[in-house]
C-alpha cells in the first residue's frame, strides 16, 4: 500500500496514540485504577467487545467492567485487615485516601508491535509485558513476578482510539528471588489467610486460553503477532476465535 | 548532516519504526520456538548480503546464513516440555544513514528462558546488548548482522555473587550453546563491566564495516 506523505504522517501519529493507550492502560493498572479501565479505555459501541484472561473471555462491557470492578473490591476488603495491622498509621485516614496501600503492580510493557489498518478505522497491538505484583496476600507482603503479553484490537471512535478485543495473559507468575521451576516455598501467614478467600468473578466463556508457565507445559508460543492489513474483515481478531470452551 | 525535504523526513520515520518492528518480531519468533520462520521472514535474503550476515556473541561469530542456520536451526536449545524464552526488546535506539540504504539498532534487555542445562530444567536471567545492522532489500529492511552481548548470565533464586568472577566456558550454558562459530575470538568481554563494543549507534553518512555489529567491526577482529 502507497501513502502519500499526509497518510504516513497521519498513521505515525495514529501509531503513537495506540501505544499511548496502551502505555496508559498500564499505568493505572499499576496505581489500583482498574474500576476506571472501561470507563477511559473501552470502546463503548464496537460489536461484542471481549476481554481474554488466561482461563476465559470475559464477553461485553458489563462482564468486563464486573471484572476490573472485582479486582478493584478486592483492594477495598483489604483495608480493614490493613487497619488492624497498621493502626498507627493507618487508623485516622479514610479508605479513600489509603485505597490500595501495600499494593504496587507495575506493567512495563516492551517490544511493541502496531499495525494500523489501511483503512484507518481499526489498528492492532501486541506487547511484552514484564510486570511484577507486589500485594497483600495470604502470604503476607508478597511479590511476584508477572510477565506475560498483552495483544488487543482498536478502534478508531470519535477520534480516539479505543480498546475492542483485548487479551491479557500471564506467562509465568513466580515469587521473586525464587526459582520458577519449583513449587512456591512461602507457607500461608494466620494473620493473612482470609485472603485465600478473594475471587474474581468467574469468565463469561471458560476456555483454556494460555496455560501459565510451569515445567510441565508443553511449549507455548505468545499470541500472534499482527500483519499489515487493508481492513479488519481481512486480518485475525484478537477476539473470541474459536477457541474451544470448557 | 544533509538536509531532507518533508517527504523524506515521514519516510525516515517510518524506516527507523519499521527497523524497530522487525526487532521486536524476531522476539516474538524467538519466544514462540519458530526460528526458521524467523530466518526467512527477517533475514537478508540477496547474495551478497547472504553472504556476509552474521550472528555473534560473546565467543564470536557464524558468518553466511548456512552459517547462521547451523547454530540457530541446528543448535536450538528449546522446544521440549518446560522450556520457554523470552528476550524483550527495550531501550532501543535507531540510526538510518543518511544514503537510506542501512539502519544501525541497538537495544537492552533483560531476559528470561528456562532451558535444559545438563539434562535439568534451569531458569535464568539473562542481561544482554543486542546490536543489529539492517539492510534495505527489496522486500524491506531485513537483519544483516546480528550480535547479542551477554552481560550476565544466572539461575533464577541464586545470588549472582555466587558465581565465579570468571565463569568457565565449559560451565556456562550460554557459552556452550553457542558451540563451534566460523570466527572463534574473544568479541564481547564481560570482566571488567562496560563493554564499548558494539557502539551506540551514531548519524552516519554510509555504511562501513567498522561502524556495525559484524566481525569486521570488532576491535579484536583479525583478517
Amino acid at each position: 500500500m502507497a501513502y502519500t506523505t499526509q497518510q504516513l504522517a497521519e498513521r505515525f501519529i495514529d501509531q503513537r496514540e495506540i501505544q499511548n493507550v496502551m502505555g496508559k492502560y498500564a499505568l493505572l493498572t499499576m496505581i489500583c485504577k482498574q474500576a476506571d479501565l472501561v470507563d477511559k479505555f473501552w470502546s463503548k459501541r464496537a460489536e461484542t467487545p471481549t476481554l481474554a484472561r488466561n482461563d476465559g473471555w470475559y464477553v461485553g462491557l458489563e462482564a468486563i467492567s464486573g471484572y476490573y470492578q472485582a479486582i478493584s473490591d478486592n483492594l477495598a476488603a483489604k483495608l480493614p485487615l490493613m487497619r488492624k495491622l497498621f493502626p498507627k498509621e493507618l487508623g485516622n485516614k479514610s479508605d479513600e485516601d489509603i485505597f490500595g496501600v501495600g499494593e504496587h503492580f507495575p506493567r512495563p510493557i516492551t517490544t511493541p508491535i502496531v499495525e494500523v489498518a489501511a483503512d484507518g478505522k481499526t489498528a492492532k497491538g501486541l506487547w511484552q509485558v514484564m510486570g511484577a505484583n507486589n500485594s497483600i496476600t495470604q502470604f503476607g507482603p508478597f511479590s511476584t513476578w508477572s510477565w506475560g503479553y498483552i495483544a488487543a484490537d482498536f478502534v478508531l471512535e470519535d477520534d480516539e482510539w479505543k480498546i475492542w478485543h483485548l487479551q491479557e495473559f500471564d506467562e509465568l507468575t513466580a515469587p521473586v528471588a525464587t526459582s520458577w521451576v519449583k513449587d512456591n516455598p512461602y507457607p500461608v501467614l494466620d494473620a493473612f489467610a482470609e485472603l485465600a478467600d478473594q475471587t474474581l468473578p468467574a469468565p463469561t466463556v471458560p476456555a483454556r486460553l494460555y496455560e501459565v508457565y510451569s515445567p510441565e507445559r508443553e511449549y507455548t508460543a505468545p499470541p500472534r503477532m499482527p500483519e499489515p492489513y487493508e481492513t479488519f474483515a481481512d486480518t485475525f481478531s484478537y477476539g473470541m476465535n474459536g477457541k474451544e470452551a470448557i | 548532516m544533509r538536509q531532507f525535504t518533508e517527504a523524506e523526513r515521514i519516510q525516515r520515520v517510518w524506516d527507523k519504526e519499521a527497523a524497530k518492528t522487525v526487532l521486536c518480531r524476531n522476539m516474538y519468533y524467538m519466544a514462540a520456538n519458530q526460528r526458521e520462520e524467523a530466518l526467512e521472514q527477517l533475514w537478508v535474503k540477496e547474495p551478497e548480503h547472504a553472504a556476509t550476515a552474521s550472528y555473534g556473541k560473546n565467543w564470536g561469530y557464524y558468518v553466511g546464513l548456512d552459517e547462521i542456520k547451523r547454530y540457530y536451526l541446528d543448535g536450538n536449545p528449546f522446544g521440549a516440555k518446560g522450556t520457554m524464552n523470552c528476550h524483550p526488546v527495550a531501550t532501543i535506539r535507531v540510526e538510518e544513514a543518511e544514503d537510506g540504504q542501512t539502519i544501525l539498532c541497538q537495544w537492552y534487555n533483560a531476559s528470561y528462558e528456562t532451558r535444559l542445562v545438563n539434562g535439568v530444567l534451569t531458569p535464568l536471567w539473562i542481561c544482554e546488548k543486542g546490536n543489529a545492522d539492517l539492510v534495505k532489500e527489496a522486500d524491506g529492511w531485513k537483519i544483516w548482522h546480528y550480535f547479542i552481548g551477554t552481560d550476565l548470565q544466572t539461575e533464577a533464586g541464586v545470588n549472582y555473587a555466587a558465581q565465579p568472577v570468571d565463569l568457565p566456558d565449559e560451565e556456562n550454558p550460554m557459552a556452550v550453546e553457542f558451540g563451534d562459530p566460523t570466527v572463534k575470538m574473544d568479541a564481547y568481554i564481560t570482566r571488567y563491566n562496560y563493554y564499548p563494543y558494539p557502539a551506540i549507534p551514531e548519524p552516519y553518512e554510509t555504511f562501513r564495516p567498522e561502524l556495525g555489529c559484524g566481525p569486521e567491526g570488532n576491535p579484536n577482529y583479525k583478517a
